[in-house]
């Protein structure tokens, strides 16, 4: 493959870098929107904290409720970075290139949410500080905090590694902004020119970057899933909950890869770099996971199903044919059965509609198999419930909890949407790059010979 | 020097739940031996009506001295944070429950709400009915804190809030205590409550350190029972075994090999044990509960009377 | 102490006349009034298996000894008196009870105290003697909670293997920012030769 000519290489910069502080007014509605959920959600977290966690639906004996369950879904989702950046790296599948600073981007937002979450779900938030001050590293909560901490600071070195090369670019190439964005691009770009010896650097930075945070974003969610599973209630006492939670996060942030990359095609007009075939690589991608999930969820429910122990009878009973057997089956059968099969179909998995349609029925399933995990299975302890209070047998979140879980995940998109307001969505250099060795059929864009027809869109 | 060794001090009515003698001793030597003290309790207090009891004290230098009870009676030794995390020393309490003997009056569960200001709701010490297969007979199952020697949830807690003392006690530091929950979670017992809201109790200001405060009741705070250690210390025992009327709860102390029930029997705890064939619940799970029962076997209540009301 | 314990004798009739007369002050009552006073010796012994306790009865004005009256041996603990035995005094006003050797004692001292009393008695008012013996069998002591999972302080194999684990990758991080600032560094390293036209 010859050298791209520098006309299409900086055409392709100029369209790329066109949605960079760009006011779209689609985007600015979903911007206010969102914003609104997050005003909502942060005056119920004030009133939560004055009256305390007494007006959630949480009680003695679901004393995690939707809290817990949308830690563990973002957690779960954070570990998209690593799919995308690391797995994808080393299977050398060129067409990750236009997905990398997104699958970043998503794993630092939710990352960011996964550690604010049990703060959301203390008892006494203003005490966090004892972590530190008085951390029990037995704790696999003290286990959860560093993972998390770790994983967060892990991925604003991988959001930032690839980032540099691109704010060289901006640097160079907006120069009518303002002076104080531009002192911005000029700190972060970090005096990058592209000599061999910054390329050196920075290939070594990414391939050891790549390499340790596959471990940490493994353990960030294994931790996650120790968290239950190193209790001994009927249930959650089971080995497999590790596994169990890192492919069904995989799963959950394959979903919610493609539906951000929908979106983020469509609103800012990148459909020759987004195109169907990354939509159905990740519909390949995702239905791979989904297969695997389902026969991890076999495991997980069938084997306790087929014996029926005395101590697990109770919760099976909820799931199969009790209050909870309607989440249940939509988890089992719409959340995973249904987008298999779709999945499956060659022609539904090359229309970007339909694997977004499987991804959202995915991503929903996974996000109320989250809660089943969670709280119906507290709500069958050894010793069966008696004389409780009204209220506490049962769990339905309230108005508020609903108001903080919706401002958490309209925080966890917005994030989103900030960091592509700040930065290219695309990593330029590498799609240039990946483009100069492989071509655009491998790197997954669009014919570039078209580009004379983009220029005339992006200008 | 131990009390034991040359004191011969004696009181009247030595009876079962009268231990002052031994525990003004143990408060002597904690509260800093000697004349200071002494001349302290015979200084202060002077607007104390006489009870015209006296008590014999041991001086510093083993003298018997004999003082007025009243005066010897509010004096509160000093409870460090660092013993209340110890424990008591020397002792390692260990509770029994006599399934045959429990009518699930319940007179426990409010004799502890009463002790520790608890409203009606919560239940540090529940009466759970139990039928282990619908044709065996259903019996009534007194639960406390099993005070495990293998505890998860001390295990799981992120800032040592709750944790295991020497003398068996699993004790909650609701100054400590972040409310994540987690040692709920970590309970198979379903033992611990939380405090969703602010609290109901008295406004009594406690010098004790949390762990062994009567109230432990904090806004976003985990509580549950906690072998009433306050009452340990002063040689009592906890309010469930004082109020069981059928004598079917024993508290004691496994060093010394004896447990006591509300009557005053005091009996030897392995005798106890073997003679009753004693079980601990849920014995496979491995968390080593210091509550001990003796199965409900010839009840002395109409068994068939229970009715079984689970949540489901 | 002496070493040899097992034939500690222990006499405490000296602190009963105390005891008599507090108990008189207090509670004077309609009850004791035809009630005799009576003192009581114990006295203690052992054999190979079992702790040997001798109540010796007497009449408090002649001295002479009181028989036919049943009194009860207990030990003292932590939250009652545990009955050992009980016996009748014979024509010495004696009365011996044996109970196991292998009676723990109250506390580290290896101590515990053993009571014997008169209780409810139609001709004798109430009157209690005490004894500390000395236990043959080593009082358990409590271990430090160890250094251990449900401990304060973690196993020294976790501290390690946690924080060489967090450690590792921490010192990656900081070798990858390490290499950013090399590419800092690097600029202007060769410009002339890296720019591409």
């Amino acid at each position: 493959m010859d050298k791209l000519h520098q006309e299409i290489k900086n055409s392709i910069q100029r369209e790329l870098l066109s949605t960079v502080g760009r006011r779209y007014r689609r985007e600015t509605f979903w911007v206010l929107f969102l914003a609104m959920i997050c005003v909502g959600g942060t005056i119920a977290w004030i009133i939560q904290l004055r009256k305390g966690l007494g007006v959630t639906a949480m009680r003695d004996y679901a004393s995690w409720g939707l809290y817990i369950s949308l830690l563990f879904f973002f957690v779960g989702v954070s570990l998209i970075g690593a799919l995308v950046s690391s797995v994808l790296r080393f299977s050398g599948a060129k067409w990750r290139y236009p997905l990398i600073r997104i699958a970043e981007a998503v794993t630092l937002s939710s990352i960011f949410f996964a550690g604010f979450m049990p703060v959301l779900d203390m008892g006494r938030p203003e005490r966090l500080y004892f972590l530190i001050t008085h951390g029990r590293i037995q704790s696999p909560i003290l286990w959860d905090v560093v993972a998390i901490a770790t994983y967060f600071i892990g991925s604003v070195i991988y959001f930032y590694l690839p980032l540099i090369p691109d704010m060289a670019i901006m640097r160079d190439k907006l120069t009518d902004a303002p002076p104080r964005r531009r002192k911005i691009f000029r700190f972060l770009a970090m005096g990058w020119e592209g000599n061999h010896r910054q390329k050196y650097f920075l290939k070594k930075a990414m391939n050891i970057m790549s390499v340790v945070i596959l471990p940490v974003a493994v353990s960030v969610h294994t931790i996650s899933a120790w968290l239950i599973a190193l209790t001994l209630r009927p249930g959650w006492n089971t080995s497999i909950m590790g596994p169990y939670f890192v492919f069904g996060a995989l799963m959950a942030g394959c979903a919610i890869m493609i539906l951000i990359i929908a979106k983020l095609r469509h609103g800012y007009r990148l459909e020759h770099y987004l195109t169907p075939k990354h939509f159905s690589n990740l519909g390949m991608l995702l239905m791979a996971l989904t297969v695997f999930y389902l026969y991890l969820n076999l495991n997980k429910y069938g084997v306790p199903a087929f014996k029926m122990a005395k101590d697990e009878r109770g919760l099976l009973n909820d799931l199969f044919f009790g209050h909870n057997a309607l989440l249940f089956w939509f988890t089992m059968i719409a959340g995973l059965v249904i987008p298999v099969i779709m999945l499956s179909i060659k022609k539904l998995r090359q229309s970007i509609r339909w694997v977004v349609f499987a991804s959202l029925l995915v991503l929903l399933g996974a996000l109320i198999n989250r809660y089943l995990i969670v709280t119906p299975n507290m709500l069958h302890p050894f010793i069966p419930i008696q004389h409780a209070q009204p209220g506490f047998t049962i769990y339905n979140p309230t108005v508020i909890e609903w108001t903080i879980t919706a401002s958490s995940l309209a925080g966890f998109v917005l994030l989103i949407i900030l960091l592509f307001k700040l930065f290219p969505v695309i990593t330029m250099w590498e799609v240039i790059e990946g483009v100069e060795k492989n071509g655009e059929e491998q790197v997954g864009i669009e014919d570039l010979s078209n580009l004379q027809i983009i220029q005339g869109h992006a200008s | 020097m131990a009390c034991g060794n040359n004191c011969t001090c004696n009181q009247d009515n030595p009876g079962n739940k009268d231990n002052s003698r031994r525990d003004f001793l143990i408060k002597g030597l904690m509260g800093g031996i000697g004349a200071a003290f002494l001349s302290g309790c015979s200084s202060n207090d002077k607007s104390k009506p006489v009870s015209n009891e006296k008590v014999n004290v041991l001086t510093h230098d083993g003298k018997l001295v004999a003082v007025d009870k009243s005066q010897v009676a509010n004096f509160k030794p000093h409870i460090s944070e660092e013993d209340v995390r110890t424990g008591i020393p020397g002792k390692k309490f260990v509770m029994v429950i006599d399934l045959a003997k429990c009518d699930g009056c319940g007179k426990c569960t409010k004799a502890c709400n009463k002790m520790h200001y608890l409203p009606s709701n919560k239940k540090w010490i529940d009466v759970v009915e139990m039928q282990d297969s619908p044709e065996v007979a259903p019996y009534y199952f007194p639960k406390p804190c099993f005070h495990c020697d293998n505890p998860p949830c001390t295990k799981v807690c992120p800032v040592d809030a709750t944790f295991k003392r020497e003398d068996g006690i699993v004790a909650i530091d609701n100054e400590r205590c972040i409310g994540c929950r987690f040692c709920m979670a970590a309970c198979p017992y379903s033992v611990r409550l939380f405090n969703w809201t602010e609290p109901v109790k008295p406004n009594i200001e406690e010098t004790t350190p949390a762990p062994e405060r009567v109230i432990q009741s904090k806004k976003g705070c985990v509580e549950k029972c906690d072998f009433c250690p306050h009452m340990a210390r002063e040689g009592k025992l906890p309010a469930c075994v004082t109020h069981c009327p059928m004598n079917a709860i024993w508290f004691g102390d496994a060093n010394e090999d004896a447990v006591t029930c509300y009557d005053g029997t005091t009996t030897k705890l392995s005798q106890l044990l073997e003679d009753g064939a004693a079980y601990r619940f849920m014995e496979d799970l491995g968390t080593e509960p210091r509550v001990y029962y003796l199965p409900p076997v010839n009840r002395t209540y109409n068994a068939k009377e229970i009715k079984i009301k689970n949540a489901e | 102490m002496p070493v040899k314990l097992n034939i500690l004798i222990v006499l405490l009739a000296f602190s009963i006349p105390v005891f008599s007369q507090n108990r008189g002050d207090t509670y004077s009552t309609d009850e004791d009034a035809g009630k005799k006073a009576a003192v009581l010796l114990l006295q203690m012994g052992a054999n190979d298996t079992m702790h040997v306790a001798t109540a010796i009865l007497k009449d408090a004005a002649t001295s002479g000894p009181i028989k036919n009256v049943d009194v009860t041996f207990y030990v003292q603990r932590s939250f009652g008196l545990m009955k050992v035995g009980n016996g009748t005094t014979d024509t010495t006003g004696t009365a011996s009870v044996e109970f196991p050797i292998n009676t723990r004692a109250s506390d580290k001292s290896q101590l515990f105290t053993l009571l014997v009393k008169v209780e409810d008695n139609d001709n004798i008012r109430d009157v209690t003697a005490q004894a500390v013996v000395r236990s043959n069998i080593p009082f358990p002591t409590n271990e430090a909670v160890p250094r251990a999972l449900i401990g304060s302080k973690a196993p020294w194999w976790m501290v390690i293997s946690f924080w060489a684990a967090v450690g590792s990758v921490w010192a990656f991080f900081l070798y990858t920012l390490l290499l950013i600032y090399k590419i800092k560094k690097s600029a202007n390293y060769s410009f002339t030769t890296n720019q591409k036209k």
